[in-house]
């Protein structure tokens, strides 16, 4: 009901935002991508989890992921949903979207975006797809425990799964080649978004660094939403049996060597422009090390890294309640570290702001923007949540197949 | 129910808080008179104190009049203050008769009142008048200011008078002496001092007369063009060449090999696993038979 209410709002200020235009909201000639562009950049960067645990873990022979790989794939197919509907939200007239196919130049990072985006999502829903089949084919075994609605949707979705050898042998290619797949596509996502900022000259941007720089921050907030996911998942469906405290164990070190890596990353971004301190770099940099955005960055910092390696170093803070504490850390985190790429950027430009409306200097995002930000969070964490309510959100079949061969081995 | 409540709440509640009662404040109105290449027109500055500083005043609609000869006003037309507090009304042709049969102008603009503010109005009277400027022999500018009265134009002294050339952002004095008072002819004059000044691709300038906020006669310009520039060599149009910075369907080929490519390869592998699940559904359905 929450996040059903939050949604409501979101929508009631978008409404609003389509009648009175983007001059509802705080943005203007200087900031021009506000909270709208930092949820985008924060959607994408939480769908790479679906090419981590999915399709690293699984080619790299990790069986333990198994029962996570559903959960990682509704993130990132709801996630990537949401990033291309937030950018139609920031572009502000949403019957021009087709304008980005129709007169899209090849040469802009946009468009590759939008070209690499929709890619992702068809891959990462053929990667969620695939594997449910099986499963679906169990539900539909049991209909008489599930309402019409429901059945119909199964049969719709998977009654021509028969489970026939002919039919596993040509998912398990199909699934294998998806997870080749999706890895470059997976990084070119969060590269080409990571272009949009570096391929502009301004001070914060101007960066080589940036492709991985974003890559390994996208990593590190997916697996930390993963672990939120998985606490909530395992205390409310009571799957205790299969996301074991082990699981919890092993995506922790995960997210303290994701971490560390982001880590090396921000230190490589922020101390190489502060060593030069050249003229353009410098307000920006003061700005955010002790000025006006030194709260946030700061918060940022320690939310996203420090705490939850400190949290997630030790053995009992790998436990599935602390380990989903340092997870919600990295996700709350990690969302201000986006706001801190896009916008403080933004109100330092190279030529100084001259004859502008004091509005124009300063950016506090207007209630319709928070609205429809927290709308659009909640209306993904929406789908998560009706997609677990209808299908299995731990692969039944694929987790059974795991267990007995690994059983088989141990004899 | 106590949820539809909260979300109406919220709903109403934003909605209404622009609406809140608010005390008015005073608006202070100006009007200036100017003539760019004799084209006669206004702007009127709103401004209002916030805080004891006075402030712009962005929104208002400024409305224009012009007295005629009967003392009655004439309505000129009307025109909003930008961000900066500042509207703009060239004289519309539908005033010409107004305007002409006058030496001396009196305009007046005004604001209705508002939620905001109260109404304000601005006057100013200007005398018609006349900037010419011209060449002598040699690089030598002359410029000529006169005045309207009832018996004709004639030469104004004691105005303060700039020449100058064209730029960008402003204009550029042709020597160290440019500014000066005009003379019992009305005139100024000055020797162009200003060696290999860009102009345009035949070397054409932009000579400038300028007076500003005059009491008697406003703001005036003119200007005439003069070949007395350097020849400005342009860069190569890149406009039609395939660039990464030209438009749309200029790309670089290598660019459009290379993405095309990388495009086809990615769906070529999504519409084999579409093949794949195809392949799946027959499969199902010749085992369910």
């Amino acid at each position: 009901m929450v996040l059903v209410s939050l949604c409501l709002v979101g929508l009631a200020a978008y409404i609003r935002q389509l009648y009175y235009g983007l001059g509802v909201t705080a943005m203007r000639d200087y900031v021009s991508w506000g909270i709208y562009i930092s949820n985008f950049v924060f959607f994408v960067a939480i769908s790479l989890v679906g090419s981590l645990i999915t399709a690293v873990l699984r080619l790299t022979d990790v069986h333990w992921s198994t029962p996570l790989t559903r959960i990682a794939e509704i993130i990132a197919v709801s996630a990537i949903t949401f990033a291309a509907l937030i950018i139609i939200v920031d572009m502000g007239r949403p019957e021009r979207f087709y304008h980005l196919f129709m007169y899209g130049r090849l040469q802009s990072p946009i468009t590759w975006d939008v070209i690499v985006i929709s890619t992702y999502f068809v891959i990462s829903l053929l990667l969620l797809y695939l594997p449910l089949l099986p499963d679906i084919s169990i539900l539909l075994q049991h209909q008489e425990q599930y309402p019409k609605w429901m059945v119909k949707l199964y049969k719709g979705m998977g009654s021509f799964w028969k489970n026939a050898p002919a039919q596993f042998a040509i998912m398990n290619r199909s699934v294998g080649i998806l997870s080749v797949a999706i890895i470059p596509v997976a990084f070119s996502i969060h590269t080409v978004t990571s272009w949009l900022f570096a391929t502009t000259y301004r001070p914060g941007w101007d960066s080589t660094n940036f492709g991985a720089y974003f890559i390994s921050g996208a990593f590190l907030v997916g697996a930390g939403s993963v672990l939120v996911a998985m606490y909530i998942f395992r205390t409310h469906y009571k799957l205790e049996k299969y996301i074991t405290e082990s699981h919890f164990d092993k995506m922790g070190k995960i997210v303290v060597l994701l971490a560390l890596l982001y880590l090396y990353f921000n230190i490589n971004e922020f101390l190489v422009p502060a060593f030069k301190m050249k003229k353009s770099e410098e307000e920006h940099l003061t700005g955010l090390f002790a000025g006006e955005f030194a709260p946030i960055f700061w918060f940022a910092i320690f939310t996203s890294m420090f705490i939850p390696i400190f949290i997630l170093l030790f053995k009992r803070g790998r436990r599935p309640f602390p380990a989903f504490i340092a997870g919600i850390l990295v996700v709350i985190g990690s969302w201000f570290k986006r706001y801190l790429i896009v916008t403080p950027t933004l109100l330092h430009p190279f030529m100084p702001m001259h004859d502008v409306p004091a509005n124009y200097r300063v950016y506090f995002p207007s209630w319709e923007e928070w609205a429809i930000a927290i709308g659009s969070l909640a209306a993904a964490l929406l789908v998560i949540t009706f997609f677990a309510r209808l299908f299995p959100i731990i692969p039944i079949h694929e987790t059974i197949e795991e267990s007995e061969t690994t059983s088989h081995a141990s004899l | 129910m106590r949820l539809y409540n909260l979300i109406a709440l919220i709903l109403f509640s934003s909605v209404f808080t622009g609406l809140q009662a608010q005390e008015k404040s005073s608006v202070t109105l100006r009007i200036n008179y100017y003539t760019h290449q004799n084209l006669p027109y206004l702007v009127a500055k709103a401004k209002t104190k916030i805080n004891g500083k006075l402030s712009p005043v962005p929104g208002l609609v400024a409305k224009y009049y012009i007295y005629n000869a009967t003392g009655d006003t004439v309505f000129l037309g009307s025109a909003a203050m930008d961000f900066k507090g500042e509207s703009l009304l060239y004289v519309p042709a539908s005033a010409q008769a107004v305007f002409q049969s006058q030496a001396s102008l009196h305009f007046m603009v005004v604001t209705a009142s508002n939620k905001q503010y109260d109404e304000g109005s601005g006057e100013v009277t200007v005398q018609k008048s006349k900037l010419i400027i011209d060449t002598l022999d040699g690089r030598k500018a002359v410029a000529t200011l006169l005045v309207k009265n009832d018996t004709g134009w004639i030469p104004m002294k004691g105005v303060e008078l700039t020449l100058g050339v064209q730029r960008l952002d402003g204009i550029l004095p042709i020597n160290s002496t440019a500014t000066a008072s005009t003379d019992s002819l009305g005139m100024v004059t000055g020797d162009y001092a200003i060696e290999n000044l860009p102009g345009d691709k035949k070397g054409i300038l932009t000579l400038v007369a300028s007076i500003k906020d005059n009491e008697v006669v406003g703001s005036i310009e003119s200007g005439i063009n003069v070949p007395w520039g350097a020849p400005a060599h342009f860069i190569t149009n890149h406009f039609f060449d395939r660039t990464l910075f030209a438009r749309r369907g200029q790309s670089p080929i290598w660019l459009e090999i290379l993405a095309y490519s990388m495009v086809a390869m990615v769906w070529g592998v999504v519409i084999y696993l579409l093949v794949q699940l195809r392949k799946i559904i027959r499969i199902g359905k010749s085992a369910a038979v």
